[in-house]
């Protein structure tokens, strides 16, 4: 396809498209500067006047963006993709239930917590009793 | 001359009912020709009042055709042809019969001349739009749905309340009209959170990337464009020039602009893009100067077309590849180069590149600001405007078509240019996206106030210069600082969170049949897609039923009638909140009657 060719293409130059880029970058400046190109008549700021003010802005604004965002998202709004999905309590239940930790009527449901304390202890004496023909294979999973 | 008027959202109504029975060799042409019939059928309506229907009290307007209304009702008229195109290989009817419920929704509230036709209208997007997220069927969308619909329904209420204050108010009645802003009154903020929920106004906003970037790929090309902008047709309609909206607009414009750094999902990173673009109109509509409404309006047209491009473009990579996380893509330009083309092209006019669409409608509201010597407006929106461009015109392209990272092989294997239908819906959009931006006239002529249009000039060198400027040098620290960009698989949390959250914390505590609740939640999913078609059949039923019986009775019923079926369907905390939302209807229904017949008395 032509337009594969065309990317490859520059992505084969890369070092020149990247200096095309940064002239393109001075020459927009360079305009800016000079009145008979770029009326500034109509700008609603004495710092709208200066040479390249909205260069700078920009430039700043991308930065503080990126920076001021990340900042935030670190602060631990960024968390681990399943953060929603059932909490470990309840992902426990299965594994109680294969497990036959639980009976089986809702009578136990009340000390759910404490079931839930028991199969920690359960997690860690399964692998020690390896030849125990009852604990079964689904018991662990998930 | 008859007294008949053809109502445009009927015609996608009834379009929709009738499509079950159309034979398959002549589904897709169906398909193309029921909105185009619609499309054509607003080129040709006439302004004035029609369409009114005088029931017990009330006075219902059901086609409000003036210059405000017109331009809506075109832009969206004009996308549902673009969005069916777009999914017209899509074999599931009820997907298609849903997306066009959902246009009728917005489209009757875009022409709705009173506040119990807008309200009626408004809840049928929201119990329309739900299965263009369930339709995926994946276990989270079914959550995501359901808290969709609960958000809406809260919202909804809360407009219920406002209007029905309202409008007994003494020397108001039930025209939707612009109210008087230099004097709000509690309705009316109750109003205005009723219209601000659905533009995803935070705090209240984070349904939109929740339900966006979890609805199916061609749902989410729906979704994106009507919600939020029938919500800013109702800000211009009802309350243009309440001051709040200002702040509250470059809030919503910069809080995008932040989660949209964190997001790694190309759709949520869009959807919140979404809030941010619909912060200029808002802002537009609280400044609400006829500039300000003029730039309001044409950044709603130009946003429906770009978003709706640039939700194509991530939609297709999403439904060739089966992945919508950047982490999960990359270097896709060899595969897709078409689709990456049509993105950047979106990437662009949403940007406010010179000669594409953003370039001509975004400037009105900003120049609007700086007009009302409102400097913070008009320079906070140039910051969210960079933003944008680091985004949408720079992140989505380059972590998905290029970038360091690989996809997996499947992922790879997977990856080629979309099906014909897709590829021409992205064409139409970007063709217009480039049109608009190259001339002005098209869109300026169709502005509430075309004479105050007609005097802008967006192509100034000073106008130019100053984009170039921030977008070049926006574009030179992205590739300067593309190290801290690197997407990270993680998710952000965001107000959903206390929901989502508290709500969570509230079941824990409430549930006792774990047990029945687990075994039940399971056979739920597996009923998943046989509910929604039930649902979908049945608000069909209830739309016919709700215009002719009246609207108050229908309100009521259909939603008791969603009540009853969600309560089938739900845990406790959905539950107990829909039961108080519903109760909270329901006691405002019997006291605003008892109120209404009192004063007949």
């Amino acid at each position: 396809m032509k337009l594969t060719k065309f990317i490859e293409f520059l992505r084969d130059r890369l070092k020149t498209v990247i200096v095309v880029c940064y002239a393109v970058l001075a020459l927009v400046v360079v305009l800016d500067a000079i009145p008979a190109v770029v009326d500034k008549e109509h700008a609603h700021t004495a710092a709208e006047h200066w040479v390249g003010f909205w260069s700078v802005f920009g430039f700043a604004a991308c930065v503080v963006i990126i920076l001021v965002s990340k900042w935030f998202g670190h602060l631990g709004i960024m968390t681990r993709e399943d953060y929603y999905e059932d909490g470990p309590a309840s992902a426990l239940e299965p594994q109680l239930d294969a497990a036959g930790v639980r009976p089986s009527s809702g009578a136990a449901t009340s000390a759910s917590s404490k079931a839930s304390d028991h199969s920690g202890a359960l997690g860690r004496s399964k692998p020690a009793a390896p030849g125990d023909g009852r604990t079964p294979k689904g018991g662990h999973h998930d | 001359m008859t007294n008949f008027w053809l109502h445009p959202s009927l015609i996608l109504i009834l379009g929709a009912l009738v499509l079950p029975l159309v034979p398959a060799r002549l589904k897709r042409a169906y398909l193309l020709l029921i909105p185009i019939l619609l499309f054509a059928r607003i080129l040709t309506m006439d302004r004035g009042e029609f369409g009114t229907v005088h029931f017990l009290d009330w006075t219902l307007v059901f086609g409000r055709v003036d210059a405000l209304s017109s331009v809506f009702g075109y832009i969206m008229s004009l996308m549902c042809i673009i969005g069916t195109l777009y999914g017209l290989h899509v074999k599931d009817d009820a997907q298609h019969i849903a997306a066009w419920f959902y246009v009728a929704g917005s489209i009757g509230c875009i022409y709705a001349g009173d506040f119990l036709t807008l309200f009626l209208f408004w809840e049928i997007m929201a119990f329309s739009s739900v299965f263009l997220i369930w339709f995926r069927r994946r276990k989270e969308s079914l959550s995501a749905g359901y808290r969709y619909l609960l958000v809406h329904i809260a919202g909804g209420v809360v407009l219920l309340a406002g209007i029905v204050l309202h409008c007994n108010a003494p020397g108001h009645d039930w025209s939707f009209n612009l109210m008087d802003v230099a004097h709000p009154t509690p309705a009316m903020y109750l109003i205005m959170i009723g219209f601000i929920l659905n533009a995803a106004v935070p705090p209240l906003h984070a349904w939109l990337p929740d339900a966006y970037g979890e609805a199916t790929f061609n749902g989410s090309v729906f979704m994106c464009a009507f919600t939020t902008k029938t919500a800013v047709y109702a800000l211009c309609r009802g309350l243009a020039g309440m001051e709040i909206l200002v702040p509250l607009g470059v809030i919503m414009a910069l809080y995008g602009v932040v989660y949209a750094v964190l997001e790694n999902d190309c759709r949520r990173l869009l959807a919140y893009h979404i809030i941010s673009q619909v912060g200029y109109m808002v802002a537009g509509a609280g400044l609400g100067t006829q500039m300000a409404i003029n730039g309001a309006c044409a950044h709603a047209f130009a946003h429906i077309l770009y978003k709706g491009l640039l939700f194509m473009g991530c939609g297709a990579v999403l439904h060739m590849t089966g992945q919508s996380k950047f982490t999960e893509l990359g270097g896709l330009w060899k595969k897709m180069p078409w689709t990456f083309v049509f993105t950047l092209i979106g990437g662009l006019s949403i940007s406010a590149f010179p000669l594409f669409s953003g370039f001509v409608s975004k400037s009105m509201i900003v120049q609007a600001g700086f007009e009302e010597h409102k400097l913070w407006v008009g320079f906070l929106l140039m910051l969210a405007s960079a933003g944008t461009f680091l985004h949408t015109g720079l992140k989505v392209p380059y972590f998905i078509w290029f970038g360091k990272n690989k996809p997996k092989q499947e992922t790879w294997d997977r990856a080629a240019e979309p099906p014909w239908n897709m590829n021409v819906a992205m064409i139409i959009a970007s063709a217009l996206c480039i049109f608009i931006g190259c001339y002005t006239p098209y869109l300026y002529k169709m502005l509430p106030y075309p004479e105050v249009a007609g005097e802008y000039h967006p192509y100034t060198a000073y106008h130019v210069f100053e984009t170039l400027q921030i977008l070049l040098f926006t574009g030179l620290g992205f590739f300067l600082l593309l190290k801290k960009l690197v997407p990270e698989p993680t998710i952000s949390l965001d107000m959903d969170w206390f929901y989502r959250k508290g709500g969570r914390a509230f079941l824990w505590l409430a549930r006792k049949p774990i047990q029945a609740a687990d075994t039940f939640v399971g056979e739920l999913y597996r009923v998943a897609g046989l509910v929604p078609l039930m649902v979908s059949a049945r608000v069909a039923g209830l739309f016919d039923n709700e215009v002719i019986d009246g609207v108050v009775d229908g309100f009521a019923e259909s939603i008791r009638g969603i009540g009853r079926r969600l309560r089938f369907a739900q845990r406790g905390q959905m539950q107990q909140s829909l039961a108080f939302a519903f109760a909270v209807a329901a006691i405002l229904i019997i006291a605003f009657l008892l109120y209404t017949n009192a004063l007949a008395r």
